[in-house]
C-alpha cells in the first residue's frame, strides 16, 4: 500500500491573494520545511480551510505559489 | 513588481474617528499570526520613508480593515470566508499610543480589493525586530524558533489584546 504525503503550508489567504491567484510564503512561515518549483502543496489558511496550490518560483526569501482553481 | 508590497495610502478612507472599529480576520492560530507579522516586516521600507523614518527598519503590524458601512462589513466577511473576527476600537488604540497607518497592499502589483479601507495597526518599528533564529539565512532549530516567536509575541500581544473576539450574526 502506498502512502501519499502532501506538504501543508500555513499562511494567510485573503481577498488580496484570491484576487491575484497567488500566495507568497516566506521561509519564516515554513518552519524549516523545504519547497521546490513544480511541487504541489496544500495551503491551510487562518480559517482552517485548505487551498490546493503549485510552487511556481523562488523570489528572494519567499516562495511564489499559484492557487489552483 | 514581483512579490508582496505595501505602500502608504493617499486615497480611500483615510480619517478614523475614535468610535470607528478595525477588523482583523484569521487570528485563530497565534503561531501563524506571529510568523506572518515577521514575514512581512521587511515590506515597509517605502512606508517608513514616507514617515521620515529609516527605510531599512522593520515594522511588525496587524493588517486590518475599517468598514464604513454594513455593506462593506458584509463584503469583508464574504471575501474572508469567515464569520469570526477580532475588532478594536480606534479610540482605545490611540489611548495606548498604537499607530494606525492607512496602507495599500499588493501581490505582484494586484491590489487587495479592500485597499480603500485597509489599515495597518503597528505593534513595533525598529531595526532587528525579527529574531535571527527566524531568518532563513540563520534559521535556528525548532526550540530556537519557538523562543524567537516568544520574543515577537512580547511585542505583538500587547496590541493584540486590544482586539476583542467577535462573531458575525447570521
Amino acid at each position: 500500500m502506498a502512502t501519499i504525503q502532501k506538504t501543508v503550508v500555513s499562511t494567510e489567504v485573503g481577498p488580496r491573494e484570491l484576487a491575484a491567484g497567488l500566495v507568497y510564503v516566506h521561509d519564516i512561515e515554513l518552519d524549516g520545511e523545504e519547497l521546490a518549483p513544480g511541487q504541489r502543496v496544500e495551503i491551510r489558511d487562518g480559517a482552517g480551510d485548505f487551498h490546493a496550490a503549485v510552487v511556481v518560483d523562488r523570489v528572494g526569501p519567499r516562495w511564489k505559489l499559484r492557487i489552483q482553481p | 513588481m514581483q512579490g508582496p508590497s505595501v505602500r502608504w495610502r493617499h486615497d480611500g478612507r483615510l480619517l478614523l474617528a475614535d468610535d470607528d472599529t478595525l477588523l482583523r480576520f484569521h487570528v485563530a492560530d497565534h503561531n501563524n499570526l506571529l510568523n506572518k507579522a515577521a514575514a512581512d516586516a521587511d515590506l515597509y521600507g517605502s512606508v517608513l520613508a514616507h514617515l521620515g523614518q529609516e527605510p531599512r527598519w522593520e515594522a511588525l503590524v496587524l493588517s486590518t480593515y475599517a468598514p464604513g458601512t454594513a455593506e462593506e462589513h458584509r463584503e469583508l466577511h464574504e471575501a474572508w470566508r469567515s464569520r469570526r473576527f477580532v475588532e478594536a476600537r480606534v479610540g482605545e488604540l490611540r489611548e495606548h499610543d498604537v499607530p494606525v497607518w492607512p496602507t495599500a497592499t499588493f501581490i505582484d502589483g494586484v491590489p487587495d480589493p479592500f485597499n480603500h479601507i485597509h489599515f495597518d495597526v503597528v505593534a513595533a518599528v525598529g531595526a532587528g525586530l525579527v529574531p535571527p533564529a527566524l531568518h532563513p539565512q540563520t534559521s535556528g532549530n525548532k526550540l530556537e524558533r519557538r523562543q524567537a516567536r516568544a520574543q515577537l509575541a512580547a511585542l505583538i500581544d500587547p496590541v493584540l489584546v486590544l482586539f476583542s473576539d467577535q462573531q458575525q450574526a447570521l
